[in-house]
């Protein structure tokens, strides 16, 4: 089955052949496991697929092209497949600072985590991985600029990494852009991991946009440390079957977390969304709100879990998942979960499936808008209190863009 | 033709008639007020007015400027020149005053045509200005986390930007302090003109200190029941509720 990736693992590193080795064993996602209850589990059979192939040169100076998102950046890296395109930048005044923005090449990185399903997946990622980005920000430097990280899925498979290290007392906006180069059906397994340094203020914002025939395995491990503060915002705009794993580990006292999302999943997409909030530390804080609108029988899994360790004292931690029904057709899956060992804790975790209120909609035709752009209104509307959190206006209006181009 | 005809109007909700033969006019420069107790059916004629589907349309007809309205959907209605200023208005969370209101104005016009976003903005702050309300409110969302007299004065925002020619004006006076209701009322009065109608639903007499109507009606059981000047409002606020109750009604009957 896995024959034409073998021929791609780089077999002189022992450790991706480890990993190779790993992923071979690891059985194929079963809907009966309840990490992947409700998940299309046949759609993530890897099969005989085969990495990206390289681009030629005009193809990448095209996508170099397309991947302008923002006017303002402090930095820039574009990948196609498992490829750099161009060069990655970091203005002279950033680099000046000491960030660093660099590609692992060839190398692997060797460091695995806690997954909530995609050990096989993780294995994966780390056999295969080519051009891995590291984005490191010294302690006390706030980068003034988003630095923004643009993937462009081709047909096969794609292993894109980003390492990100937020130093002490350190800010920085980091924007993940996932897009597809054409209609070719891609299968994009990534991971991100991000460490947030005591006192360090990191906004994150992942924008996935891909054709309707892409299927992706995204596995987040975001690290919070001392008095930091992490904001990550997840925009599942387009796409065929994705599985995002977002991993928040609360390590330091004073920590304190927002996560958040939206999806829109219509005919054939289906979004499912796996996180775990796990405090570790006392004093510490965070806030999942994840929002789906769904069109005609498209479907969203929301499966999260709230876990307190004993000495995690004092937690506040929350979790919210709304779900729009905009077609009876729709299929909404979620479940919710606490596990909470400490004691003096502030915990609260629920789910609402709902369909546009006819009280609203009679009020906003009363007006004289009519029934389909009020329904369009109220599910902007719906996604505004995610998109508010980004707080970089350039990029929430492309969104918005993005999000108004979806339901035309 | 200038005028808004409600004409033997009979409605029923739950198999419940609310609405028994109502018969109105309401010609334009003219505001009328429309008093009475608490279930009489004051807001589902405004409902109905409006075009909510919630409510049988059993019989009658109601003519705006020689157009039946009766029955058509309510952004129809909305173009047709009618304004229902609602009792509770709806939050609508994420969707700014203006952006709102701006999608109003832009369902009314012409294929091709395009709103001018500068004359736009200027007419927004300057009808708001006259209702003492901060700027920073056009980038709120709409009614979300207002309080009540800021919601009422959204609703007169709304009905200043879009001009209709006929507003019925549902219990606006309901949830305001005195500073806020001369507000609100001062909002309407300079809306009146001899190019508009308006009906005033309310409960009380003190609204109409504010905005004083040409005609006072009184409804009870689902029909006007007596309809005067504005001393029948006085009348009605020292005699009491139970006055219509025993005489007007029996009249009626």
């Amino acid at each position: 089955m896995t024959k034409l990736l073998d021929k791609q693992l780089d077999s002189s590193q022992p450790h991706r052949r480890e990993l190779w080795q790993q992923f071979k064993k690891l059985p194929d996602p079963i809907s009966k496991d309840q990490a992947w209850r409700f998940a299309s589990t046949r759609k993530y059979r890897v099969g005989d697929l085969t990495s990206t192939e390289n681009l030629s040169k005009g193809k990448l100076c095209e996508l170099s092209t397309r991947s302008t998102i923002l006017d303002a950046f402090s930095g820039q890296a574009v990948l196609a497949g498992n490829q750099i395109v161009g060069s990655l930048i970091l203005d002279d005044e950033t680099a000046a600072l000491g960030v660093t923005l660099n590609s692992l090449g060839e190398n692997p990185v060797i460091e695995s985590s806690e997954t909530l399903g995609g050990d096989k997946f993780q294995a994966l990622n780390g056999a295969l991985s080519k051009n891995g980005i590291i984005l490191t920000v010294p302690d006390h430097v706030e980068v003034k600029q988003p630095i923004v990280i643009v993937h462009w899925a081709g047909s096969g498979g794609s292993f894109p990494q980003l390492h990100v290290e937020a130093g002490l007392h350190a800010r920085l906006h980091l924007v993940e852009i996932y897009f597809s180069i054409g209609d070719e059906a891609g299968f994009n397994v990534a991971s991100t991991r991000i460490r947030a340094r005591a006192g360090s203020h990191v906004s994150r914002s992942v924008i996935r946009n891909w054709n309707v025939d892409t299927t992706a395995v995204h596995l987040e491990h975001l690290m919070v440390h001392r008095d930091a503060y992490l904001q990550s915002t997840n925009l599942n705009i387009n796409g065929g079957t994705l599985r995002q794993e977002t991993v928040l580990s609360v390590q330091g006292q004073g920590a304190n977390a927002d996560l958040s999302s939206i999806s829109i999943a219509g005919e054939g997409q289906e979004f499912d969304q796996r996180t775990l909030q796990s405090h570790e530390a006392s004093d510490s804080r965070s806030d999942l709100l994840f929002k789906n609108a769904l069109l005609a029988s498209g479907r969203t899994i929301f499966s999260g879990l709230i876990k307190v360790a004993p000495e995690a004292q004092h937690t506040d931690a929350y979790q919210t998942n709304r779900n729009l029904l905009l077609d009876p057709t729709a299929d909404a899956n979620s479940l919710p979960g606490l596990e909470i060992l400490a004691n003096d804790v502030k915990c609260s975790h629920g789910a609402t499936t709902g369909q546009i209120d006819d009280d609203q909609l009679f009020y906003m035709r009363s007006r004289g808008i009519n029934d389909q752009l009020a329904r369009q209104l109220l599910v902007f509307g719906f996604f505004e209190e995610v998109i508010e959190k980004i707080q970089l206006p350039a990029l929430e209006s492309r969104i918005r863009e993005w999000i108004e181009t979806r339901f035309q | 033709m200038d005028s808004l005809i409600i004409d033997n109007l009979n409605v029923k909700i739950d198999g419940k008639p609310i609405l028994k033969n109502f018969c109105l006019n309401i010609p334009k420069g003219e505001v009328h007020a429309l008093m009475g107790p608490n279930g009489t059916g004051k807001s589902t004629l405004a409902k109905v007015l409006a075009g909510h589907e919630e409510y049988e349309i059993l019989g009658g007809s109601v003519l705006l400027d020689g157009i039946e309205i009766l029955g058509k959907e309510p952004d129809e209605i909305s173009h047709a020149g009618l304004f229902l200023a609602f009792q509770y208005p709806l939050e609508i969370p994420g969707v700014s005053i203006a952006n709102f209101i701006r999608a109003a104005i832009e369902s009314r016009l012409c294929e091709g045509e395009s709103l001018d976003a500068p004359a736009y903005y200027s007419r927004l702050y300057e009808k708001m200005d006259l209702l003492q309300m901060d700027r920073k409110f056009t980038s709120r969302s709409l009614n979300e986390g207002f309080s009540g007299g800021e919601k009422k004065r959204a609703e007169i925002l709304q009905m200043a930007m879009i001009e209709p020619a006929y507003c019925i004006l549902d219990e606006t006076d309901s949830g305001l302090d005195i500073d806020a209701l001369k507000i609100v009322s001062n909002g309407v009065n300079i809306m009146r003109s001899n190019d508009r109608g308006s009906l005033i639903i309310t409960h009380y007499q003190r609204l109409l200190d504010y905005i004083v109507p040409d005609v006072v009606h009184v409804m009870w059981d689902g029909q006007i029941v007596r309809s005067g000047d504005k001393s029948l409002a006085l009348e009605l606020e020292k005699k009491g509720y139970d006055w219509v109750k025993e005489e007007l009604a029996v009249t009626c009957a």
